[in-house]
């Protein structure tokens, strides 16, 4: 994975640059949450300016996907154990005695 | 379907309370909002506009109001196939002084050329925006709130209110609109207060 503060990188002139998004207005040079800003650069291009490179949808979403990741291990996988292939089923083939016979009802 | 496009309406399962909790007024030339990031259409981001700065005077500025006193609706009216909605916001500045009277004359330099716009946090915490110019970089269709119809009142007694109930009034085709960067977003891009 590319490493978060060169995908996000602000451009030097707006490290101290204030925009309000996320429930946070610290500045964009302290900010742990700019692939939020980086989408909405595709809704608003006037936030594309604050990145040196404006990261694509896809660089964003395999970024968010690998922190939700980090943030959710799995669950440890079970121990493998050896499985012996089952010998095939025979065909069954009816017979007169392995049909039910019994009508009567059942209560 | 075959005229036209409708939705239904998802009511939330939390507990919902009235009235406005804070206010804050800022000039809509100022501020960008962006849209379209959230599926429900509503604002998620605010910064400054090139050129406005907080040094400079931009910036939210927060309106203290009596507690409760504050209030916003918007009726919808429609006449033929036009739809207007009357947004109006009222609030209740105590003590009637020249504080009072300077806030005033800062918000009637709005009337003749220029507007208003407010950001309405409300007691169940949802924010919205009345009166903006800018969203996703461009200039929308002009939402133009002004002072109209504030009433200064000394009152008589000694219990009595005492200040002004200030009214802002602007005709608008929808209702407001979400900001939901959260009120932290909002609190950053204060401005810097010139009284």
């Amino acid at each position: 994975m590319e490493d978060y503060n060169k995908l996000f990188a602000i451009n030097p002139e707006f490290q101290e640059t204030v925009v309000g998004f996320n429930k946070s207005g610290k500045p964009l040079g302290t900010r742990k949450d700019l692939d939020k800003l980086a989408l909405m650069a595709y809704h608003n291009k006037g936030l594309a300016k604050y990145f040196v490179n404006l990261p694509t949808k896809e660089q964003i979403a395999e970024y968010q996907a690998q922190e939700f990741n980090k943030k959710n291990p799995a669950a440890p996988a079970e121990p493998v154990t050896k499985v012996t292939p089952a010998a095939p089923a025979k065909e069954v083939t009816p017979t007169p005695s392995s049909v039910n016979t019994n009508t009567e009802e059942v209560k | 379907m075959l005229a036209v496009q409708v939705s239904g309406y998802t009511k939330p399962c939390v507990p919902n309370t009235g009235g406005i909790s804070r206010v804050w007024v800022f000039d809509p030339a100022d501020m960008d909002y962006t849209q379209g990031a959230s599926p429900n259409n509503s604002y998620t981001a605010v910064a400054l506009i090139g050129g406005a700065t907080i040094l400079g005077g931009s910036g939210f500025f927060a309106i203290g109001f009596d507690y409760l006193s504050g209030q916003y609706k918007a009726p919808q009216s429609v006449k033929g196939s036009s739809i207007k909605f009357a947004h109006e916001l009222s609030l209740h500045l105590p003590s009637l002084d020249n504080d009072l009277t300077n806030f005033m004359l800062t918000m009637m330099n709005a009337l003749a050329c220029a507007s208003l716009g407010f950001v309405i946090e409300q007691n169940n915490g949802h924010i919205l925006v009345i009166g903006e110019q800018s969203v996703n970089g461009e200039t929308i269709p002009l939402f133009r709130i002004q002072m109209d119809g504030t009433s200064v009142d000394s009152g008589k007694a000694f219990d009595d209110e005492n200040g002004a109930t200030v009214m802002f009034k602007g005709d608008y085709s929808r209702p407001a609109y979400e900001f939901t960067g959260g009120i932290d977003a909002i609190i950053a891009l204060q401005g810097t207060p010139i009284f």
